[in-house]
């Protein structure tokens, strides 16, 4: 046993003669709160979509609790409990806000049972989220802010022990900003380990223990939020030489 | 609700419709309402794919006449009785449907369309070099002697396809109702989504093909029976693709009632312009009137009632 929720081992992504990841490794804790940045175009979604298995990576291992999941399809790793949202809000667009959270409630928490009270447990993570009033509301109607508290509330209607956020906060005010950070501290309170990918770096350094920065497919700091911040490195991939 | 409750209904409706037909006597109106009955069958299968799940499928024609000369085959080699047609087309387009269930993985959109298109373009091109079964000239099939109780065979065929309509309207019925049925319009509203959220939607998506291919299968085993010469260009009609498209798209295609309800007036709307002003005529009628309702009326009928329903009691 790692001991790590979460352990990514030398992973290498292609797209043809594009080498999107080389050999990234990093572990994430359980309970952890564990930021992921680096400049456009570094690979941070790129190895998102390796580890909820949108993709599949060309080498490496990752491991989840321990156990290889590079051959699982997508689904069965949110079985396991990797749920993500989206950067690009990605809701069902013929349902309503409820009916949203009742899809990954069917079929990632309880996939053998597709029970009952499905329904009443979306309604109690809407109010979790805040976004109770607009339940019955169709899901395109949301405005942006709606939008992204849906995107968590049907992340963690799959009933994720590893919540990964992928640019959660992009195109929200300050104050909205707020809120979402918010609501990540207190999920992360309940026992969720998350990982955050963002460009604001207000909110990334204020929400992360830790923070992995990724830049040209490499990882090239690992560290505290302030270990990060005065690192060489890091500076010359983000503002040059 | 009971899960036979819709299906009991349904046979309480085609009995009543045959009884009302028995007591006109005139044979003509069995020859129509099959034809219709028939497109129920088509619309309801190709919106299980097309509908629920959001791929649309042109290749209609490929599993209908696929259903056909299977049924055809059947018939040559060992006088096969009518059930057993019905449910070898059935096994037959299923396993079609499986394939292009697999297509999935790999085309998405319009270049699935594409694919399946082509599907029944070379199917028909077998057929056609195909001698045992006819070929291009097609082959005369005798129907078997009417069962008691029926004057003719086309008043029997009108009844097996009426109860093969309702069964098909069930299954719709049901999976719309299901846990699959929400899986598959999740996978339709956002595939790369409803993966993410635990949703297996390459196993949905091969339920899908395959039940509809099923029932596309079995609309065809019939047909052999029905028009007696079955050549090629009848069965790979590209007026199935159309209609099967077109007749749930016109009624609503999130619905079981949407198809129901677009097979039930364009299908009748067809077999009047038929008789009455021309047979050349049918394309047209469901080209302006699918035109009209993309603009007008996107959620087709059911969802054009809802909303002004809703309007009217908010």
């Amino acid at each position: 046993m790692s001991g790590f929720l979460l352990e990514v081992r030398n992973v290498t992504k292609r797209f043809g003669g594009f080498t999107a990841l080389n050999t990234v490794s990093l572990q994430v804790k359980e309970g952890e709160r564990f930021g992921l940045i680096g400049p456009n175009g570094s690979g941070k979604t790129t190895l998102i979509n390796c580890i909820s298995g949108a993709l599949r990576n060309d080498g490496g291992q990752i491991l989840f609790r321990g156990r290889d999941i590079a051959a699982l399809p997508a689904h069965q790793r949110t079985r396991l409990g990797i749920a993500r949202s989206f950067q690009i809000p990605k809701p069902f667009a013929s349902m309503t806000v409820l009916q949203n959270l009742c899809i990954p409630l069917e079929y990632a928490a309880n996939p053998t049972s597709h029970g009952a009270d499905v329904p009443a447990e979306a309604m109690e993570i809407l109010r979790l989220i805040g976004l109770h009033a607009k339940a019955h509301a169709m899901s395109v109607g949301l405005n942006q802010i709606e939008m992204r508290k849906l995107e968590l509330a049907r992340a963690m209607a799959a009933r994720p022990k590893l919540l990964i956020s992928d640019e959660g906060m992009a195109g929200l005010s300050s104050g909205e900003v707020d809120d979402i950070l918010n609501l990540l501290f207190k999920l992360n309170e309940g026992g969720i380990t998350i990982v955050m990918i963002e460009h604001i770096m207000r909110a990334v350094m204020r929400f992360s223990e830790r923070i992995v920065v990724l830049d040209a497919g490499e990882k090239i700091a690992e560290g505290t939020p302030d270990e990060v911040v005065n690192n060489k490195a890091v500076e010359k991939a983000y503002l040059g030489e | 609700m009971k899960r036979t409750f819709p299906f009991l209904i349904g046979l309480s409706v085609l009995l009543v419709l045959f009884l009302v037909l028995r007591g006109v006597g005139n044979r003509y109106y069995y020859f129509a309402s099959y034809v219709i009955l028939q497109y129920v069958l088509l619309a309801t299968a190709w919106n299980i794919l097309g509908g629920y799940t959001g791929y649309v499928n042109f290749g209609t024609p490929a599993f209908f006449a696929l259903g056909a000369y299977t049924a055809v085959l059947l018939i040559l080699l060992f006088k096969a009785p009518l059930p057993v047609l019905i449910v070898a087309g059935g096994l037959v387009g299923g396993l079609l449907g499986l394939g292009i269930g697999y297509l999935t993985l790999r085309l998405k959109g319009v270049f699935f369309s594409i694919a399946t298109l082509a599907l029944a373009v070379v199917l028909q091109t077998m057929v056609v070099n195909w001698e045992y079964v006819g070929g291009a000239k097609g082959i005369n099939i005798f129907r078997p002697p009417s069962p008691p109780w029926f004057s003719n065979y086309v008043e029997f065929l009108f009844l097996v396809m009426g109860v093969l309509a309702v069964a098909s309207v069930t299954v719709a019925w049901w999976i719309e109702r299901s846990w699959i049925g929400r899986g598959l319009a999740a996978i339709r509203d956002n595939e790369e989504a409803a993966e993410c959220m635990g949703v297996p939607t390459l196993k949905l998506k091969l339920l899908a093909t395959t039940v509809s291919g099923f029932l596309l299968g079995v609309a065809g085993a019939p047909f052999p029976y029905y028009v007696t010469l079955v050549e090629p260009a009848s069965a790979f009609d590209l007026n199935y693709a159309v209609n099967s498209l077109a007749m749930p798209m016109i009624g609503g295609t999130t619905t079981w009632m949407g198809p129901v309800v677009g097979a039930v007036l364009l299908g009748t709307a067809q077999q009047v312009a038929t008789v009455t002003i021309s047979s050349e005529l049918n394309l047209l009628i469901v080209g302006v009137v699918l035109v009209g309702f993309v603009i007008l009326a996107p959620q087709g009928i059911v969802g054009l009632v809802r909303k002004v329903w809703k309007e009217r009691t908010a």
